[in-house]
């Protein structure tokens, strides 16, 4: 360049610069097809398949009939629907049993908040009743054919079960049971909020609780 | 705005808070900005593959909180933040090394830029965008691509005004440096 660059002349060719890249052309298809974005979990496409480089495209398939199933349950009425859901719950819960009896080391409220904030896009606004709660396993999990939030803390009988499923699922609070737990189902803003205990738990202080500090992002 | 847009894009952004479904007001969302969002997480993380996965994130967020959207005046910033936000949320996870700069092509080819020695200057003006500090790189991004102003900028990215103005002013003068190193630069 032999003359100096005027203002204009600048900024020209910065915006032709930084405009010149263009999305690849199947991306606003990828985009236009939200039931494959309902999982609430960040990341969740690559594990779709729809990130091309990471050679995950070998899952669509399963995913895919997985979402049939999840449309499915979806169509039913209510009362299946719920049962499905209660029985997912309850399966995951059992499959899992081992955990309710650890007695690991409690894992801050702040760590808590910041996994579920990764997997299902909420976290906890921390309080002095929400600090307190003894929270002895916080990971991911797949419940409900979707990826979930699964914590477990201390109760005041044992050990309380707490998942947070994200759906789009416009829905009504709903109990559920089995000999052994009780629980309840209480949809928010952006999923399904589950608390599971013993029978004798106090199940709904720790719902009204939790649903009273729970923000889910954006 | 972005002056850039075309008819097409604008009529997107008029559906987005009309009286279409929830569908409709997300496939006008996504036809509107997706190409933007594609930018604007290219130049954050320098990778075509980092900015489609980025930009699959935003707009799966988007659509899980899109009844939060209230307004078609903020679906543009509001994309972008929740863009900003994944990113720095990838990072402080993996730290990725990702750089594929240097093989930019660009996807639609400009017939007004074919001379050897226009391209050349457009590659190094690509490299030295991708240079920039974040903290330049970033507003200069926003205003260009997003259309944002100082004040907007200034919001996004928790800083005054002041420094956002600085910022672009530095971030030009260092483009400057790069594509006119005889001209005579300006320091803020």
């Amino acid at each position: 360049m032999t003359e100096r660059l005027t203002d204009q002349e600048l900024d020209d060719l910065i915006r032709h610069e930084l405009l010149s890249v263009s999305a690849p052309a199947e991306l606003r298809q990828k985009l236009l097809r939200p039931e494959l974005l309902a999982p609430g979990k960040a990341g969740v496409l690559a594990l779709f398949g729809l990130s091309a480089n990471d050679g995950f495209f070998r899952r669509v398939l399963p995913v895919a009939a997985c979402l049939v199933a999840a449309l499915g349950i979806a169509l039913w009425n209510p009362d299946d629907r719920h049962a499905a859901l209660a029985e997912e719950i309850f399966s995951h819960i059992y499959m899992e049993e081992g955990l309710l009896a650890q007695r690991g080391d409690l894992i801050p409220l702040p760590t808590v908040s910041s996994r579920m904030e990764d997997i299902v896009g909420a976290h906890l606004d921390m309080s002095q009743d929400v600090e307190n709660l003894e929270v002895t396993f916080a990971k991911d999990c797949w419940v409900a054919k979707t990826i979930g939030f699964h914590l477990i803390m201390k109760g005041e009988t044992g050990a309380v079960t707490v998942m947070m499923i994200p759906s789009q699922e416009k829905d009504v609070e709903f109990n559920i049971s089995d000999a052994k737990f009780s629980g309840v189902v209480t949809p928010t803003e952006g999923g399904y909020l589950v608390v599971v205990g013993n029978k004798r738990e106090p199940i709904s202080a720790y719902r009204n609780l939790l649903t009273g500090h729970l923000e889910w992002e954006y | 705005m972005n002056p850039v847009m075309t008819a097409k894009e604008s009529d997107d952004k008029t559906v987005i808070e009309g009286a279409g479904t929830r569908q409709q007001r997300y496939e006008a969302l996504v036809s509107a900005y997706y190409n933007d969002i594609f930018r604007y997480a290219y130049w954050l993380g320098k990778s075509r593959q980092l900015a489609e996965d980025l930009t699959q994130e935003t707009f799966m967020r988007a659509w899980r909180a899109f009844d939060s959207l209230q307004s078609q005046g903020a679906a543009k910033a509001w994309l972008f933040t929740i863009l900003r936000r994944e990113n720095a949320r990838r990072f402080e996870k993996f730290q990725p090394e990702l750089d594929d700069i240097e093989d930019h092509q660009s996807a639609i080819p400009d017939t007004r830029i074919n001379e050897p020695d226009q391209q050349m200057e457009m590659r190094l003006l690509h490299k030295a965008i991708a240079d920039l500090e974040p903290e330049y790189r970033e507003p200069l991004i926003l205003q260009v691509i997003g259309g944002f102003s100082g004040e907007e900028i200034a919001t996004m990215l928790n800083l005054n005004n002041n420094t956002v103005m600085t910022r672009l002013f530095r971030a030009r003068n260092k483009l400057r440096a790069v594509l006119d190193p005889d001209g005579e630069g300006q320091d803020a």
